[in-house]
């Protein structure tokens, strides 16, 4: 990815007249996949100096994640739900993690990403600069995204979270990843089946992870294929469960 | 003084501190870029090429196709001279035959107008059907060199009408015979993948001219005399005109043993008169330099009850991609480097045809067939152990190698040629595997054992055999001079990808002269400076330059008596490293230099010491993994890898161990990790780190490796190889792992757990 | 255009194109302990300390680096001098190629982590890639490095 011009807007107002400007412009978030992308844009813009996106806050039920928050900073914060913090242990390397933001991270809708999964079963919502409030799920659905800036993503507190993947070496993409929350209720998010990661439907204790994950569909790439990604989908749900003590 | 010490690096200090010390941190600062066009195509003839509206991008030097560079036909192979390797390949050419293929290449001011420029070459292509499956490429439609251009230095079977690079076939005894007689008689087929080496730094050249006018090309090279001597024949210029310096160079391993960038800087800087540099992306690297040869291995072994083996049968396919580099001796290797294991055999035969591709040229890679050799031999060995119902470790010893022995195919096979009979003069390949055995509690544990209902772990155990250079034709110098204070230059053609031979030298020169290391100056690599080398590959550093300098160190102490009988008046003098005794008195090495330069007897002292052995010395070791496998999934976790070795002489235990525990890794990435996939139209699909995964340090819990010394006469200081012999065992001692925890043999690299899985549930 | 970065304790002003990296930026001001070993940001070889933090050069825009501490293995020559003892005296160098990186991120790590084990070492180093030495003889390394300090 190429820019003719980088500006680095101090606040949300100026970055959002940038974003919606006449030059074809794009939020630089940590930049690191953005850079992989074989395309040039007039504009970039960058949204490391506005304070306010690189804070995590804890409410009472509830955490507040800027958008600029680095997956580094997940990693070390040990308030946060566990799922979260397992999420993005893999990615990378530290000096990788050190750049890679949440925001962008959401942003991209990867197919491969693990915190998307973990915040998926989390019920995250995210907050934007333009639009509505809307929950992660919701996000991920839409058929395009419009000129926007993703600002925040809340993160409801859980009573249990956790994340598996299963990688082919320590920090390949994951070849499928699981992520299960419990609160309220039991919520559970599975990705890179290669596609987008989705929530498991009309979840019940009844059932086993074979039959939770029967609907789902998995799909075949490089990493390895359908049926097994599905194997190791239902192989990490029940131990999940059971280390949940989930279903009892 | 020096020998069998573990001595820091030379250059390690700095290196780590980050001198500039590789090819692009000393290119000159105002080098034009240079960049290569490559094939979107797997198989396409160039219809035409236009290049003028590159030529005109503001900034752009020169842009080159195959219309006007040298329209010569040579191997990029850095071997010796003639190559064992077919003439198949031009700088550029009308034909492209892989994804990836040199079309054409130009160099501009900087990388932006160069980018720029790039994008405007406009190329047509006739496109061909590529063969990219090299079980069929064998009298396939395609021929993947169609034009009656390539030929061989010497008779190989090369056959391009049949997509054969080349083939080979001996026999000892009569296998046919051999194996009727026997109770058991064990078939396997093997598959292994195109390994790629990633080195850290790419591929990296650069050039300019000197004061003189001459070309100086300083390249990340493991063989810069052989560079020079190819650019020189195909650029059609005189060695004499030709300096060629190898830096401190990123990762080796094999893949800088052949020419990659040198004929593209080269060229820009012959028609710009300025200097050039290329710097090879990692995509290209991985897509076009060279990776390890794919094989197809097919084993029979026959053993009698008592777990005698008495014959085997050993044929290749191997793919060489679209060009031939080391195709010949390479599969040579996968027999001659494992097959003497088994050296009581009645009958043994090896035969196999390296096929021409349209896939990434294979070239040499650390282990050079005898990893997949050894992966083939030692899954065998141990599935004809479970048809015999005999423990393979116990089949092992009563069939394997010691020494004192010989076997038929040092004599028979040699690297491109006939070999030389040898007796093996230090072997302690048993008690290597006894301390395996050991470490790993085989008796005790056993070879599979329930961890939980889940999970089940497995040992499992190879045997490997590499050489120590190749017998008269690797040859290395040194050259020593001493300097006024009594210090010595050192000057070695031989080539270090930093495992550390100037440090090595240095320990050999330090040994033999007596004096501490920190006398000893060493210049390596320069082919105007330092005297000639075939550079570091088959394991010969240690082994045969080392041995030049042992002899030139010999010779720099006669010409130092010489000089002291002289100077001392006696005809009786000893020399004892820092002093020189006589019954006329004493003088020291520092006094003796100083008149030898200012006052007395003037004379510039300086030795030579060249260096070609007659055997092949072999390193041996023995390897164990312990793998822990969840049986639901297949998935598998390697715990530990045990090695032990039998190098001879360590002369710097801790670089030999890390040499070792290295090698391991990368025989570990190719046993479990290291994927290689094409498209039907020839795409290489791994070409990135994002898509080849290399081992990181969290994949494996442990390796320990140890040595067992032992002292090989004919090596010096009792010294054998270690730069390969540590990447052999892997494949096959996790494959042997994964049979006895859960009796599944997977007979295919790379070992995924998705492939277990399969194998255990839907077999 | 010019920006102004503190590089090794001091202040330099550098012409950049907008959009250029940190790693090309270092190179061209001749700090060549900065080495390239991939195009798409996963080996870690690059890796350079900015305001304390382990980043990879390749990926970290350099105008984002203004206003901010950035240390390469030049800035550290102590530390990195007695890091550089450790790695040498176990033989891990090899190639040497990953060196620089490797020690920038033990130094980083040095002062992140506060009771650093065997396993928090290796997560956190997990993303420096070796093709030479195989990782085991740079952990001895830095064991006794990390037990001396």
């Amino acid at each position: 990815m190429n820019f003719k011009k980088i500006v680095r807007p101090l606040s949300l107002d100026e970055a959002y007249h940038d974003v919606i400007g006449q030059e074809k412009g794009i939020v630089i978030g940590g930049g690191v996949f953005l850079r992989l992308q074989k395309r040039s844009a007039d504009l970039g813009i960058d949204l490391s100096c506005i304070e306010s996106l690189r804070m995590i806050q804890e409410r009472e039920n509830d955490f507040v994640i800027g958008s600029m928050v680095t997956l580094r900073e997940l990693e070390k914060n040990i308030q946060l739900p566990r799922s979260v913090c397992q999420s993005v242990r893999q990615i990378g390397g530290v000096s990788l993690r050190n750049l890679v933001t949440i925001g962008g991270s959401i942003w991209g809708r990867y197919p491969f990403s693990d915190i998307i999964t973990a915040l998926l079963s989390l019920n995250s919502k995210l907050q934007f600069f333009n639009s509505e409030d809307m929950a992660l799920s919701d996000f991920l659905a839409k058929d395009k995204l419009e000129k926007d800036i993703l600002i925040s993503i809340t993160i409801p507190k859980a009573e249990y979270s956790a994340f598996r993947a299963y990688k082919l070496n320590y920090t390949d993409f994951s070849m499928v990843n699981l992520s299960v929350s419990s609160t309220d209720e039991i919520r559970i998010a599975v990705g890179a089946r290669p596609g987008r990661a989705l929530l498991l439907q009309d979840i019940s204790n009844a059932h086993t992870a074979e039959e939770l994950l029967a609907d789902v569909e998995f799909g075949t790439d490089l990493r390895g294929s359908g049926i097994y990604r599905r194997k190791m989908a239902e192989v990490m749900l029940s131990d999940l469960l059971e280390e949940g003590l989930l279903w009892k | 003084m020096g020998v069998n010490q573990s001595v820091p690096k030379i250059d390690g200090k700095g290196l780590v501190m980050g001198k500039a010390a590789y090819t692009d941190d000393l290119a000159p600062e105002n080098s034009l870029i240079v960049k290569v066009l490559r094939s979107p195509h797997a198989y396409a003839e160039i219809m035409s090429i236009d290049t003028s509206e590159a030529e005109k991008t503001e900034g752009i030097r020169c842009v080159f196709t195959y219309k006007n560079v040298p329209d010569k036909i040579f191997s990029r192979a850095g071997q010796g001279y003639p190559e064992p390797s077919p003439y198949d390949k031009k700088i550029l050419d009308r034909f492209v035959r892989y994804v990836g293929d040199a079309v054409a290449f130009l160099a501009g001011v900087d990388e932006e107008s160069v980018d720029e420029a790039i994008a405007k070459i406009k190329v047509t292509y006739r496109i061909m059907t590529p063969i990219i499956d090299f079980e069929k490429a064998k009298d396939s439609k395609t021929i993947v060199h169609d034009e009656d251009h390539t030929r061989s230095m010497f008779e190989m079977g090369h056959e391009p009408s049949r997509n054969i690079a080349a083939r080979y076939a001996m026999e000892i005894g009569n296998v046919k015979e051999a194996l009727k007689s026997c109770d058991i008689v064990h078939e396997g087929r093997y598959y292994t993948q195109a390994q790629a080496h990633c080195t850290m730094e790419t591929h990296t050249a650069a050039s300019w001219l000197d004061l003189q006018g001459r070309l100086v090309v300083m390249t990340s090279t493991q063989t810069p005399f052989h560079v020079r001597r190819i650019l020189a024949k195909n650029l059609g210029m005189p060695i004499s005109n030709i300096r060629v310096i190898k830096p401190r160079i990123g990762g080796g391993y094999g893949g800088k043993q052949c020419i990659h960038g040198e004929f593209f800087v080269t060229w820009v800087t012959l028609h710009t008169g300025l200097p050039a540099k290329i710097i090879y992306s990692r995509k290209e690297t991985f897509q076009s330099t060279y990776t390890r040869h794919q094989m197809r291995i097919d084993m029979t072994i026959g053993a009698m009850k008592d777990g005698t083996i008495k014959a085997i049968n050993m044929e290749v396919l191997s793919n060489t991609g679209a060009y031939g580099e080391h195709a010949l001796t390479v599969l040579m290797v996968v027999g001659s480097k494992t097959l003497p294991l088994y050296n009581k055999v009645e009958a043994v035969a090896f035969s196999g045809d390296v096929v021409y591709t349209n896939t990434t040229p294979a070239g040499a890679y650390r282990g050079y067939g005898a990893i997949q050799g050894n992966f083939a031999l030692e899954s065998a060995i141990d599935e004809l152990a479970e048809k015999l119902d005999i423990d393979p470790v116990v089949l092992r010893k009563k069939n394997m190698i010691h020494l004192g022995e010989t076997s038929k195919i040092f004599e028979v096979m040699g690297e491109g040629q006939e070999g030389t009979p040898m007796t093996i003069e230090s072997c302690e390949l048993e008690k290597c595997l006894d301390i395996c055995l050991e470490k790993l509690e085989y008796f005790e544990k056993g070879k599979s054992r329930e961890i939980s209902p889940h999970v089940v772990r497995g040992i499992g155990i190879a045997i490997a055999m590499q050489g120590s250079g190749i017998p008269h034709i690797d040859m290395g110098s040194s050259i020593l001079k001493l300097n006024d204070d009594g210090s010595f230059n050192l000057m070695i053609g031989a080539t270090d990808l930093g495992t550390g031979s100037d440090t090595i030298m240095a320990q050999i020169a330090s040994e033999t002269l007596k004096v501490p290391m920190d006398k000893i100056i060493v210049y390596s690599s320069d082919t105007d400076l330092t005297p000639f080398d075939v550079g570091a590959y088959a394991s010969s550093t240690t082994f045969i330059s080392g041995h030049s300098t042992r002899i030139a160190a010999e010779n720099m102490i006669k010409e130092i008596k010489e000089a002291a009988k002289l100077q001392l008046g006696s005809n009786q003098v000893e020399y004892d490293g820092m002093i020189i005794t006589s019954d006329k008195g004493d003088i020291s090495l520092s006094e003796l230099a100083e008149k030898l330069y200012y006052s007395e007897h003037q004379k510039q002292l300086v030795s030579s010491g060249s260096y070609v052995s007659s055997t092949t010395a072999p390193p041996y070791m023995a390897g164990g993994a312990e793998v822990e496998i969840d049986k639901r999934t297949g998935q598998i976790k390697l715990i530990r890898y045990v090695a032990a070795v039998d190098c001879g002489t360590t002369i710097n235990p801790n670089l030999a161990k890390i040499q070792v525990e290295g090698a391991l890794l990368q025989g570990i990435g190719m046993a479990m990790y290291e994927d290689v996939n094409y498209s039907d139209s020839g795409q290489l699909i791994n070409n990135s780190f994002l898509k080849y995964n290399i081992p990181t340090r969290m994949e494996v819990e442990s390796i320990d490796v140890s040595f067992v010394e032992s002292y090989e006469p004919q090596g010096p200081f009792g010294a054998k190889s270690v730069g390969e012999i540590g990447i052999d065992t892997p494949p096959a001692a996790i494959a042997n792992a994964i049979n006895n925890a859960l009796g599944v043999r997977i007979t295919r690299l790379p070992i995924k757990s998705e492939n277990v899985w399969m194998k255990l549930n839907h077999n | 255009m010019e920006i102004t970065l503190n590089i090794n304790h001091s202040m330099h002003h550098v012409l950049i194109r907008p959009d250029e990296f940190l790693l090309d930026t270092l190179r061209n001001m001749g700090i060549k302990s900065v080495k390239k070993g991939c195009d798409t940001s996963s080996c870690g070889i690059c890796a350079v300390s900015v305001d304390n933090k382990l980043v990879r050069s390749c990926a970290y825009y350099s105008i984002r680096a203004e206003g901010k501490e950035i240390l390469t293995v030049e800035g550290i020559r102590e530390e990195a001098s007695l890091i550089a003892e450790f790695l040498t005296g176990e033989g891990v160098e090899q190639c040497g190629y990953c060196s620089p990186g490797l020690v920038m991120a033990i130094y980083t790590m040095k002062h992140e982590l506060d009771e650093p084990d065997i396993e928090s070492i290796k997560h956190y180093l997990a993303g420096n890639l070796c093709r030479c030495s195989g990782y085991e003889g740079q952990h001895r390394a830095i064991m006794k490095y990390l037990e001396v300090k």
